[in-house]
């Protein structure tokens, strides 16, 4: 049994979750994604999390909901924002995930998770 | 009919969604009954909402208010309805520290509420387990009770005043009790709330003792419930105390005004809950009984090898189950209506405990659904 298949969904773990403190919106939450995984629902909503680890250490059960996993299986399927893309792009390309480092001109948009 | 574009001019394209996903993540609570999101929209203000109700009684669409989604029971699982998600209404509008009152808007947290209130020296002291999530809205909604509830009661005790909206878009504003306090959003929104608070609890210790059988267990807790310096007195079944590596017997931890050692018990008992979730047993029920009814309620409880915890010092009792004990749970909830006991004590009622709701209760829930709320269009399907 997977971590994430124990979750019970009592949301507890919204309380640390950077992207819901943000966001303030269920689909955001960690509970939000436990369910996304348990109704097995692929969406990019997936990147819209630091992968901080914040939500494991307020669960009173210690779940891992294995969220960096999960992005690793969505980007085989190619289910990912054109922002990890390029990122990914980026590193494979110049080694960081922003961009060209001889490129001197101010950047339009910063790619990272 | 796509509700969206309708939404949109109300709340704006931040306010609302119908992404797929996210409607999937509102498609329940922590009951974990799903049911289906035709959209989710976060109001700011009381305009919001007077718009969206004249909009959803226009076109018929069902709507269900929302807090943290902490709820057990089923009361924020939308079928086919519009979620209307108070998270982004949580401003504390003002701490008045000469009268001791707070006015919030629903979406407070009751953690946040605290934390800012306390440095007036000042706290909110209805605090139920899920308190770094829940919501004074779906608390007052729920009337939620917490851990000190034998001192400080139940969240209706400490509403000196409400806002709210009913089915047909009226306001009220009401100074005392009301009918929307603990009906669990059937009758219209709260979109305001005036709680009274109270000085910060003084320094207390807690004691843990352990019980040779459950008649001692009733006598002491009649003993220790009469100590004016008590604030809270929980019990583990020995199921759980075995769970929780005590001798396998019964234990009461009783929470004192004073001073005394600090200890670690609270973590014990607010253990218990996880423990027995690892142990497959994630139904909780939270009947409440009086206390002349208690042992033959723990008897009957204890016979059928049905774990449990809780307040017991209040009456409340958290019994739990698996999954495939739907049986048991029937035949617990018919125990404690033959007993005369209330069957939620604290999570209400939503959509699993419908069946068991007291007939006058019922009719009387009936009638004001329908002065409140006579198009239905309020958390259908929840209660009654
Ligand atoms: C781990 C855990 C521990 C818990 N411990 C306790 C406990 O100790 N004591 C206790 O009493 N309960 C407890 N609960 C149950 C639950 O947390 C409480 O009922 C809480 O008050 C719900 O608050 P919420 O903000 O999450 O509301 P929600 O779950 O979102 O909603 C609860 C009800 O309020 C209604 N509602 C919400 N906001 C509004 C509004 N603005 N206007 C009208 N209606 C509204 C909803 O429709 C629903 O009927 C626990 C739940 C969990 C998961
Ligand atoms: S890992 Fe992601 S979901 Fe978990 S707390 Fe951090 S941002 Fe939130
Ligand atoms: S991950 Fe843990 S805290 Fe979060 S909803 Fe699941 S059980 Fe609750």
């Amino acid at each position: 049994m997977e971590d994430y298949e124990k979750c019970t969904l009592c949301g507890l773990c919204k309380v640390n979750c950077p992207t819901f403190q943000v966001l303030k919106n269920e689909g955001d939450s960690p509970r939000g994604k436990a369910i996304l995984m348990k109704k097995e629902c692929d969406d990019p909503i997936f990147f819209k999390c630091n992968l901080c680890g914040a939500c494991k250490t307020s669960c009173p059960m210690g779940i891992d909901l294995g969220l960096k996993q999960h992005r690793a299986k969505l980007v085989e399927k190619d289910i990912q924002t054109d922002a990890n893309k390029k990122m990914i792009e980026n590193v494979r390309k110049y080694g960081n995930p922003f961009g060209d480092p001889d490129d001197d001109s101010d950047p339009d948009e910063l790619y990272c998770c | 009919m796509n509700p969206e574009s309708a939404l949109a001019k109300i709340f704006g394209k931040d306010g609302v969604s119908t992404h797929k996903a996210e409607l999937l993540s509102y498609a329940t609570d922590a009951s974990q009954i799903f049911g289906t999101a035709l959209a989710v929209v976060f109001p700011k203000d009381e305009d919001h909402i007077r718009k969206l109700i004249i909009l959803a009684s226009q076109r018929n669409y069902p709507l269900v208010p929302r807090g943290g989604g902490t709820a057990l029971t089923g009361a924020v699982v939308p079928d086919n309805a519009i979620v209307v998600d108070f998270s982004r209404m949580d401003r504390i509008i003002q701490i008045n520290v000469k009268t001791k009152e707070a006015i919030l808007e629903p979406g407070v947290i009751v953690d946040d509420l605290n934390m800012e209130l306390r440095q007036f020296g000042l706290y909110f002291p209805v605090i139920p387990s899920s308190h770094e999530v829940c919501t004074l809205g779906g608390m007052v909604a729920a009337n939620a009770a917490g851990l000190h509830a034998l001192k400080y009661g139940k969240t209706e005790d400490w509403v000196n005043g409400m806002k709210t909206i009913d089915g047909t878009g009226k306001s009220y504003t009401f100074n005392e009790k009301n009918d929307f306090i603990g009906t669990e959003g059937i009758l219209g929104f709260i979109t305001e709330i005036k709680v009274k608070v109270t000085p910060l609890m003084p320094h207390t210790y807690l004691t843990l003792t352990r019980c040779k059988d459950l008649p001692q267990m009733i006598g002491d807790v009649e003993e220790l419930a009469k100590d004016s310096k008590i604030v809270s007195l929980e019990f583990l079944d020995p199921i759980t105390s075995k769970l929780l590596k005590l001798p396998e017997s019964y234990h009461l931890i009783a929470e004192f005004v004073g001073e005394g050692e600090d200890s670690d018990l609270m973590e014990l008992r607010e253990g218990a809950s996880v423990v027995l979730g690892g142990e497959g047993y994630l139904t909780t029920a939270d009947p409440k009984l009086s206390s002349d009814k208690m042992e033959e309620f723990l008897t009957w409880i204890k016979e059928n090898g049905i774990p449990c915890f809780g307040h017991i010092g209040y009456g409340i009792i958290h019994p739990r189950f698996r999954d495939d004990q739907g049986e048991l749970i029937k035949e617990m909830f018919q125990l404690v209506q033959k007993l005369g006991g209330e069957i939620s004590g604290e999570h209400g009622i939503g959509i699993i405990k419908k069946e068991y709701l007291d007939p006058d209760r019922k009719a009387e829930l009936k009638g004001l659904k329908y002065m409140y709320d006579p198009q239905g269009i309020i958390n259908p399907g929840k209660v009654i």
